[in-house]
């Protein structure tokens, strides 16, 4: 797993499930080539 | 040294290691708690207890108190005498992960200096919004920063008290936008 992604991913699920919007996360996964960038 | 910091104005700073031997080979170690393996497991505790009546967090982490041990992350590129590649092949992480006796590559009697804190740190203000861009380990300076926003975001849903620090740094307002590639 990428380098502290659990927590960057922990947060985003915590804002989303507090309605929250001070933190937003585009992750670019470079070793999945269908991946491309997502916006957590 | 401190195996976590409540102070926003410590984030982004870094420390210098180098050896006696060698005082003019130095490298530097940008602080991130969260990767302490005591911390991490803490932060996502806490976040897995968000928007329960009870969290599960070990405040103990957050007391501030000196450590005589450090965690350092390091990734390894595997290049033939790279520095992370002989530490991830060493007996001594060896002997860490099985609990077996090892011979160390890394003498024991080694002297080595950790000066710091250094550097500026972030720089950021108390409300507005932050953007930051990095790439593989170089979210490691802005991993204490996400760790700071979950302890906010959850004890101010759940009516807890903040640590001082942090809640006198940090205004409404406050936003971040990571751009991580990995």
């Amino acid at each position: 797993m990428a380098l502290g992604l659990d927590l960057i991913e922990a947060l985003t699920d915590v804002n989303k499930a507090l309605g929250l919007d001070n933190f937003v996360a585009v992750i670019r996964l470079s070793k999945t080539s269908d991946s491309g960038s997502r916006q957590a | 040294m401190k195996s976590w910091y409540n102070d926003p104005n410590m984030l982004g700073r870094h420390f210098l290691v180098y050896s006696e031997k060698a005082p003019r080979v130095k490298r530097q170690y940008t602080i991130c708690s969260s990767m302490g393996t005591e911390v991490r497991a803490a932060l996502l505790e806490l976040a897995r207890s968000a928007g329960k009546r009870d969290i599960e967090f070990n405040y103990r982490i957050m007391l501030g108190q000196d450590t005589s041990s450090i965690d350092l992350t390091l990734k390894t590129y595997g290049v033939a005498k790279g520095l992370a590649t002989r530490i991830h092949q060493s007996q001594v992480i060896n002997k860490a992960q099985v609990g077996e006796e090892g011979k160390s590559e890394f003498k024991d009697d080694s002297v080595y200096f950790i000066k710091g804190p250094m550097g500026r740190g972030l720089q950021m203000q108390p409300s507005g919004l932050h953007v930051a861009f990095c790439a593989g380990t170089g979210v490691l300076v802005f991993l204490d920063l996400v760790a700071h926003l979950l302890i906010l975001n959850v004890f101010n849903a759940t009516g807890r008290d903040l640590p001082e620090e942090m809640s006198r740094f940090y205004q409404p307002g406050f936003k971040l936008h990571l751009y991580v590639s990995f």
